[in-house]
């Protein structure tokens, strides 16, 4: 049990740290211990993964140890994700699709969300940027998304956001949008009919995981 | 120095604590050490794959009206400037690769790198009307300060971007990312200091992660 508590607390450290060869190297440790592919990311990864963003909205970890952290945690899983079979599923917290408007090319926040919600247990089809709205609503359709991300960094794009939400509503999908960028305000998520709105890419896993729950209790 | 075509090579060195305070840290040096360590580690690569250059023109104020210069003078200054291709298909190839951390961190440099860029040619073009007998006022750019991003096709045609090899997308965004526009007033006596402070203290963008002065409230 003692060893179990010092892999598993070495592991989350691993993470917290982003040492991605560390986090690598101990969930192989675990499974080579016999333990199974989901108590390791059970006690170990999704803790570590969580106090990160803990650590972030207190200010103490800012972007680049969130991400360090998110792909220490991505290193592990690679390890764990071809044993855990049937399991898989279950950990998943739903199917995003996320891109960046067609006309607009910023890329790296709406990577870094696709980053972070990966790392947070979401399956996360990322269709890069300048992304027409009817490819976004062909992959929803064809992953049977749970959720749509839109990412605009520009004024003159965001339009594209209302186009994405007045699209995904007629052709009837049941995934729920979000929509973010530097000028994407709540209120213009509001005013669009868009179901949420994330600043930053930690508030995109919070609302992510809400509209995602919502859904399901709906 | 000129170039050929009014194209300026620019001596444009990025600022490492710029860098990491566009990274969101309040000071260098909380930045974490593994963090910190691949930042050394990339800081001399991506100064290795900057050119920066720029080209300005002094414009009537019917030319400044026409492409939507808020509130020009009888004289303005037009200007536009990049750091060219290289560094940002760094960052699409990290991106690409999920090193995410590099990619963070090479575009937090080439924004530094793009923003010294800008304020090279500012030096410049304040010489150059100070040489005239005006004063230069603080800079504004499309997309700030009430000027719509979507006008910067305007402003753009006022200069030879082909030469410097930038492009607009539909969105009226140019290509390459980092490179920034802007006009400044030229007046004969700069006028209230409060104009010259930031251009921060004029624009709406409230939680730009550019911003260096808090935003007022309410």
């Amino acid at each position: 049990m003692a060893d179990s508590d010092e892999l598993f607390s070495g592991l989350y450290q691993a993470v917290l740290s982003g040492d991605e060869d560390g986090a690598a190297r101990l969930a192989t440790r675990a499974l080579d211990s016999g333990h199974s592919a989901l108590e390791t990311i059970e006690r170990a990864l999704i803790p570590g993964i969580r106090e990160a963003g803990d650590l972030w909205e207190e200010g103490e970890y800012f972007l680049p140890e969130l991400v360090t952290a998110a792909q220490a945690m991505k290193a592990a899983m690679a390890v764990l994700q071809p044993v855990l079979g049937a399991e898989a599923k279950s950990l998943s917290l739903g199917r995003v699709v996320i891109a960046t408007v067609e006309g607009d090319i910023h890329d790296i926040g709406k990577s870094l969300v696709a980053t972070m919600l990966s790392a947070n247990g979401f399956e996360v089809i990322d269709e890069g940027a300048g992304v027409p709205v009817s490819r976004l609503i062909e992959r929803a359709r064809e992953v049977d998304a749970d959720l749509v991300c839109a990412s605009a960094l520009l004024t003159t794009t965001m339009p594209r956001q209302r186009e994405l939400v007045n699209a995904v509503r007629s052709a009837g999908l049941r995934a729920k949008v979000m929509v973010g960028g530097a000028p994407v305000t709540r209120g213009w998520a509001e005013q669009i009919g868009a179901d949420g709105h994330a600043d930053n890419a930690l508030s995109a896993v919070n609302v992510a995981r809400t509209l995602v729950g919502h859904r399901a209790a709906g | 120095m000129i170039t050929g075509d009014g194209i300026l090579a620019l001596d444009a060195s990025p600022d490492e604590a710029e860098a990491r305070r566009l990274l969101g840290y309040p000071s260098p040096e909380r930045i974490s050490p593994r963090a910190y360590q691949r930042f050394t580690e990339l800081w001399p690569r991506c100064l290795a794959l900057l050119s920066p250059r720029g080209s300005y023109r002094i414009v009537t104020r019917e030319e400044a009206r026409a492409a939507s210069v808020p509130e020009p003078a009888e004289l303005v200054a037009v200007a536009v400037c990049t750091i060219g291709p290289a560094l940002e298909e760094e960052i699409t190839r990290a991106s690409d690769s999920g090193q995410m951390l590099d990619a963070l961190l090479i575009d937090a440099i080439g924004s530094a790198a793009a923003e010294a860029a800008a304020d090279a040619l500012n030096l410049v073009l304040c010489a150059a009307a100070r040489q005239r007998g005006f004063e230069t006022e603080a800079r504004v750019s499309p997309g700030y300060g009430g000027w719509e991003t979507a006008r910067q096709r305007e402003l753009l045609a006022l200069l030879p971007i082909a030469n410097l090899g930038i492009s607009l997308t539909a969105g009226a965004m140019m290509v390459p990312k980092k490179s920034v526009s802007f006009a400044a007033n030229l007046e004969t006596r700069a006028r209230a200091a409060g104009h010259g402070v930031s251009k921060c203290v004029r624009c709406g963008l409230l939680k730009c992660r550019h911003r260096v002065v808090p935003a007022e409230c309410g």
